[in-house]
């Protein structure tokens, strides 16, 4: 078994409090991504894992045994960083070799373990190469090849896929998603990127200024966000967010009102909200329906292919997006009516809490 | 960017062959006295006696190089500057890593402020120091030996400040990568670092090597006994003390032997000695 858990671990540079008494535990087998925006503290947390930055508090289990205070060889972790970081004088052989030999594994079983990870990510014919001589994608290939042979029980990545382009980028991770699913090791992977957090992950860690905003599976966080911070950061478009002021409940269901007057009958039980404070409403593109309803005027129009997303301006000026499948859109200007799916609202209280509908299922 | 673009046009425009023009002939002039050195030694004496003109012309005689072989104290000034410049490149570049490492990736109180140092010491002339140095050397009772010869040329600022930024320049995650491959410090540093700086540590040793072969001032003030000379003391000692009755052929002779090593060092290391003079490491 080799979960990793870490237990309200901290990190200050200096003055700079970047990890907050964080604490989290990652099942044996699973994938987790560690997502957030840039400088959110991913890039230190997974450092410290792997022993690259010391803790200032707290402490690191690995398969239930601490590794907070072992070298960074000795913590059976591997890691992919963003860069590649090969060793540019060596070739790929010798760079995936290297860290066999440090542990004095035997020429032959180094071998057999090469053309094992070569045959895997499909790099044989570049065993003789330096890394000058490699295209990104095939440099990425080698990292995690060097990651692979030493059979760790945590692979950490840092944002392995940033310096891919759009294709290599989404091909990548689903071989990542496939290489996962084969060797059922623990990865650990961060991103800024939601799309590859929803597409990878089997559970998402959202972070948000050194602190644990949500941890659940994708769908958990794409339908429940626990704030509004993880709404905003999961889910392309980003949710709409609209003023909302409660004016009553029917069936103990809140009801609110938007800055354009319209009421919004939710499904949210009205027993779970705090008893005032300003509120705002939550709505993604996809339950925002055009037809009858509150008026609007098209602002602009993107065409994706098979969707397009129509922003479109309320009468009190806040933008909503919508989206249309297809090509169907209005035309810039275009006046349109608007309808807001009150069985798919969230509501966000001043602190940026969310509460939900009971669970559709 | 003057150099690629007179390299790349010098057929094309007028400009152009002017500086290709001008640059033969500076060649030229800088080249005319060194086949002048190498086409005396090949005279005999007494012919130059008369007259130093006319080196192409016959007779020619391999006497004087012959003289070298059999007797004069060359050979032992040539091992012994030999020692000294060998001895010099090895350790400098052995502090100078050490302390550019040091420089370029741990953190310690007070880091900055030697560092500032360092640079402070690319500033101090050589002339400055020579007087305390010797008395240094004297009290110590350490002129006349190797270690004198070699220990003053150690403190090389530029040096660490060379490494330092070569350091600098390779990607941390590359040692951290190796960290996590399970290498020690020591074979972070050896199998990668030290690997990586090749270029930067073939500029700063044929560096060192060159000016060590050929510096003269401390050697002349240190070294006063004649079987601690090196080349360039021996030789100048011989010039003046000598010239009269040993033959000018003769001493162009040891000059050109001399000479030697450094030609051989060039043709090997051409590369790295053109970006040691420009100052850039080499690619
Ligand atoms: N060595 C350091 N010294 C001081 N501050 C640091 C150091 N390393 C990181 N920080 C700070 O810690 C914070 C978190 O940095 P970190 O690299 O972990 O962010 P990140 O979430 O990985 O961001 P990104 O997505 O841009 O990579 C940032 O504010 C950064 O400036
Ligand atoms: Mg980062």
């Amino acid at each position: 078994m080799s979960g990793l858990s870490l237990k309200n671990v901290s990190k200050h540079f200096g003055m700079l409090e970047v990890i907050h008494d964080l604490s989290l535990d990652i099942a044996d087998g699973e994938f987790a991504v560690f997502l957030g925006p840039s400088g959110c503290g991913k890039s230190t947390l997974l450092r410290m894992v792997a022993g690259l930055e010391p803790l200032s508090g707290g402490e690191i289990h690995i398969g239930g045994k601490r590794i907070d205070a072992l070298a960074p060889g000795d913590r059976g972790v591997a890691m992919v960083f963003q860069h590649y970081a090969l060793y540019p004088h060596m070739t790929v052989r010798q760079n995936v070799a290297f860290g066999l030999r440090n542990i004095g594994t035997k020429s032959d079983e180094i071998a057999r373990k090469i053309a094992a990870a070569a045959g895997t990510l499909e790099i044989a014919h570049l065993l003789d190469r330096k890394p000058a001589q490699l295209s990104g994608g095939q440099r990425q290939r080698v990292a995690i090849a060097r990651a692979i042979v030493k059979q760790p029980d945590i692979f950490l990545f840092d944002e392995p896929l940033s310096n891919l382009d759009a294709a290599l980028r989404s091909r990548t991770r689903i071989e990542l998603a496939r290489l996962h699913h084969r060797l059922r090791a623990t990865m650990v992977f961060v991103t800024h990127d939601q799309v590859e957090a929803m597409t990878m992950a089997t559970r998402i860690v959202v972070m948000n200024q050194g602190r644990i905003e949500q941890v659940g599976a994708p769908m958990e966080i794409y339908l429940q966000p626990a704030t509004r911070f993880v709404a905003s950061f999961i889910g392309s478009p980003a949710m709409n967010f609209l003023a909302a002021t409660p004016t009553g409940d029917a069936n103990g269901r809140i009801m609110v009102r938007l800055a354009d007057g319209t009421t919004v009958a939710t499904a949210i039980p009205a027993a779970a909200l705090p008893a005032s404070g300003p509120f705002t409403l939550g709505v993604r593109a996809e339950h925002v329906l055009p037809g009858a309803g509150s008026p609007a005027r098209v602002d602009v129009v993107e065409r994706l292919g098979e969707r397009t997303l129509v922003h479109a301006l309320a009468n009190d000026g806040s933008t909503i997006v919508y989206d249309e499948p297809g090509d169907v859109a209005p035309a810039i200007g275009d006046h349109i009516q608007l309808t807001i799916d009150p069985a798919h609202v969230h509501l966000f209280d001043a602190a940026g809490r969310a509460y939900h509908a009971d669970r559709i299922a | 960017m003057a150099a690629p673009h007179a390299m790349r046009g010098y057929r094309n425009g007028f400009g152009d062959r002017v500086l290709f023009v001008a640059v033969l002939l500076l060649a030229a002039i800088w080249i005319a006295p060194i086949v002048w050195v190498v086409g005396l030694s090949f005279k005999p004496n007494d012919v130059l006696m008369r007259s130093t003109g006319g080196i192409v012309f016959p007779p020619f005689t391999l006497k004087n190089y012959a003289d070298i072989l059999a007797a004069s104290s060359v050979f032992h000034w040539m091992l012994n500057s030999a020692i000294v410049a060998i001895g010099q490149t090895i350790l400098t570049l052995l502090i100078a890593s050490l302390a550019g490492y040091g420089f370029a990736r741990t953190n310690f109180p007070g880091k900055r402020m030697l560092f500032v140092l360092v640079l402070a010491a690319l500033a101090v002339p050589e002339q400055a120091i020579i007087v305390p140095l010797h008395t240094m050397f004297a009290v110590v009772d350490l002129h006349n030996t190797y270690a004198a010869l070699i220990a003053p040329r150690l403190a090389f600022p530029f040096g660490v400040l060379l490494m330092t930024q070569y350091f600098r320049a390779i990607s941390p995650e590359i040692e951290e990568a190796a960290l996590l491959d399970s290498a020690s410090r020591f074979k972070v540093f050896w199998r990668i670092v030290l690997p990586l700086s090749i270029p930067a540590q073939a500029t700063l040793g044929i560096y060192t090597f060159l000016h060590g072969w050929n510096d003269y001032f401390w050697p002349l003030v240190s070294a006063t006994k004649p079987e601690m000379y090196t080349l360039t003391v021996g030789l100048a000692a011989m010039q003046t003390n000598f010239a009269q009755t040993e033959g000018i052929g003769f001493l162009m002779a040891q000059a050109v032997f001399a000479g030697l090593p450094v030609m051989i060092l060039y043709l090997f290391f051409q590369r790295y000695i053109v970006s040691a003079v420009a100052g850039a490491p080499a690619k």
